[in-house]
């Protein structure tokens, strides 16, 4: 154990910080919580690999986001199984592929302030809890953790045209739980 | 005339890759008559935006028996 190092005061200091990272990310708080204690804990073991380049929450960040990569990628063999027979079940648009009444995406008003905007964020959080697990791990890899199309189908052993429709429908989804829930009262 | 579900489509992907010229001709002139669809490419927009910061926004913790959880753990290891 590295003697300069106290685990209380880095547990105080950025425990919560790393859980707010990571629930919105993987959408399971069990998940959450045992990545963060990953995340402590190899930091914990490689401190004498610390050089101060960046800070010290920097390179906690950097640890948590990889183990956060390596949980969708573990878990994308069990979630890519479905794939092959995923159905346009969402109902977004009718016979014709016109947006269908119930669908049809409505102006939203954005002017909010900043307590409404904490409440849109959980609201936006829950939403993405809706997605399924594939779709949210695509959207995730791509919008949280900015990785680009390429990489993303490489780590998840998808196809290009699985992505697409993957990302598509995310937005789609989320849109209209956002209108429902947050936009339209 | 394409369809609003090939302009969604479009729109999805133009925010990640570069269209070609028959398809970026193809959604302007969907976008030109569609206001839903022009709705649906601002709101994509809206939540592509938020979503990166989602992080700076929300309020959860752990609770103190995770957080000594935690640190018995470290201790341990």
């Amino acid at each position: 154990m590295p003697s300069q190092l106290n685990a209380t005061k880095w547990v105080s200091d950025y425990s919560d910080m790393l859980y707010r990272f990571a629930l919105p990310r993987v959408n399971d708080a069990e998940i959450a919580k045992d990545l963060v204690q990953d995340t402590f804990l190899a930091a914990w073991r490689n401190y004498e690999n610390f050089k101060g380049e960046i800070s010290e929450k920097n390179w906690l960040y950097a640890i948590l986001k990889n183990k956060i990569i390596d949980h969708f990628r573990k878990a994308s063999t069990r979630l890519t199984d479905s794939l092959p027979g995923m159905a346009d079940e969402e109902n977004h648009f009718d016979e014709a592929q016109h947006w269908t009444q119930a669908a049809s995406p409505n102006e939203w008003n954005t002017d909010s302030s900043p307590i409404e905007k904490k409440e849109f964020y959980e609201i936006l959080r829950k939403c993405k809890t809706k997605l399924k697990e594939i779709q949210n791990t695509v959207f995730t890899l791509k919008y949280l953790e900015g990785l680009d199309s390429e990489e993303i189908c490489k780590e998840l052993n998808i196809t290009a045209s699985n992505y697409w429709v993957l990302i598509h429908r995310a937005k789609l989804q989320l849109r209209a739980c956002l209108e429902k829930n947050w936009f339209i009262k | 005339m394409i369809t609003c579900k090939q302009a969604t489509k479009f729109i999805s992907q133009k925010e990640e890759r570069k269209l070609s010229l028959r398809q970026r001709w193809q959604l302007w002139m969907h976008l030109g008559v569609c206001e839903i669809c022009r709705i649906f490419q601002k709101q994509n927009k809206i939540i592509i935006k938020s979503t990166s910061h989602i992080h700076e926004y929300i309020d959860v913790s752990l609770s103190t028996a995770e957080k000594e959880s935690i640190i018995s753990a470290l201790e341990k290891s």
